[in-house]
């Protein structure tokens, strides 16, 4: 029977200091950097619909309620013309992001760049899409207040705007967290090459 | 402290103490997407901590403190939503050199896996030449019962390594 004493091991231990015992899996880093860049497209797409296709409804609903009430107010033709101009405005983004996809070259670096892009561009958006949420805000709180609405429900729509707005704030947070996290990689792989 | 010279202290950090966080990983973590995630959640720790750290101890002991106490509360969060559920197959960032993987090591990683919490995280400290009052700041420990519990360990690990087939060696 051999036994080992504590100084073997530690002696054992030590050998992993002089030896390069782990590495980095390149292959499956390149995965998770495809994977990434896929995640953070289509990403970007859902938002982009969500928010042309929620403004498009929305002056649908105005237009439809207008006519049936046969009155429209001049606060709805401006909501209506600020969520018109917010839907071109993400369609010619989306349009200008699909063109821009082909421009990278395919390598794990090239992946990585795109992933990047993808993730600034996001960063952009939540940011358009916050600022967008305030002109919408002060056009509906000054249209209810001029309908003679009671203060509680006017009190109540300012507080959907302002959760909005921070809910909002949360997600562009996210989305730069996201965004470092992927230059820091770059960064790092830039470094060892 | 600008956010530059954070990056430049914890890129200088992970280069010096890469070993360290892989000793940790391994310990506190089994399967290879776990150690992955282990190793971000340490690595996120530490570059946080990199403002707080004043010098009063060694990098190295700052930054086996973080790394310790991060794993701790990582496998008992861990086993809180992992009972019953499979373990994940998926392709893993980090790998072992194989050729490079002495087989006592393997068998040594393994006994630690088997030991408490606080018993792994005294053993890797004490593997790497801690000095009680260093392990006693960084686990929050007496150094009396500090070694007490070494004196436990090395008898536990000396015992068990009577069963392990030294093919020889």
């Amino acid at each position: 029977m051999i036994i080992m004493e504590f100084e073997e091991m530690k002696r054992i231990w030590d050998t992993q200091n002089n030896e390069h015992v782990y590495a980095i899996n390149e292959t499956a880093l390149h995965k998770k950097i495809i994977g990434r860049k896929k995640y953070t497209s289509v990403s970007a797409g859902r938002a982009e619909l969500i928010v042309i296709f929620s403004n498009i409804l929305a002056i649908g609903i105005m237009t439809v309620s207008g006519i049936m009430k046969g009155e429209v107010s001049v606060f709805t033709y401006a909501l209506g013309a600020v969520l018109l101009f917010i839907a071109i405005f993400m369609t010619m983004s989306r349009i200008r992001r699909m063109r821009s996809q082909d421009k990278f070259e395919a390598s794990m670096l090239g992946d990585l760049e795109h992933a990047i892009a993808n993730a600034r561009y996001q960063v952009w958006f939540s940011r358009i899409a916050r600022l967008g949420l305030l002109p919408i805000a002060v056009i509906t709180l000054v249209a209810v207040w001029d309908g003679d609405t009671s203060w509680w429900k006017w009190l109540l729509i300012l507080a959907f705007f302002a959760v909005m707005y921070f809910l909002s704030g949360k997600e562009r947070n996210c989305t730069v967290r996201q965004m470092k996290k992927l230059e820091a990689l770059r960064d790092n792989l830039q470094k060892e090459n | 402290m600008t956010q530059q010279q954070q990056n430049n202290i914890f890129e200088d950090w992970l280069a010096r103490y890469k070993g360290m966080f892989f000793k940790v990983v391994r310990v506190y973590a089994f399967t290879p997407a776990d150690q992955d995630d282990l190793f971000q959640e340490i690595a996120v720790q530490i570059w946080r901590s990199v403002p707080s750290f004043r010098e009063e101890s060694s990098a190295g002991t700052w930054i086996y403190r973080i790394a310790l106490n991060t794993a701790m509360k990582w496998i008992r969060k861990e086993q809180k939503h992992r009972e019953g559920q499979p373990y994940e197959h998926l392709e893993h960032l980090l790998t072992t050199n194989e050729s490079l993987v002495d087989d006592r090591l393997e068998w040594l990683y393994e006994e630690i896996a088997h030991m408490n919490e606080a018993d792994r995280a005294i053993t890797l400290l004490l593997l790497d030449g801690f000095s009680y009052k260093e392990m006693s700041d960084i686990l929050g420990i007496s150094e009396n019962h500090i070694g007490v519990k070494i004196h436990r360990i090395k008898k536990h690990l000396i015992t068990k390594s009577k069963n392990y087939d030294h093919h020889g060696v």
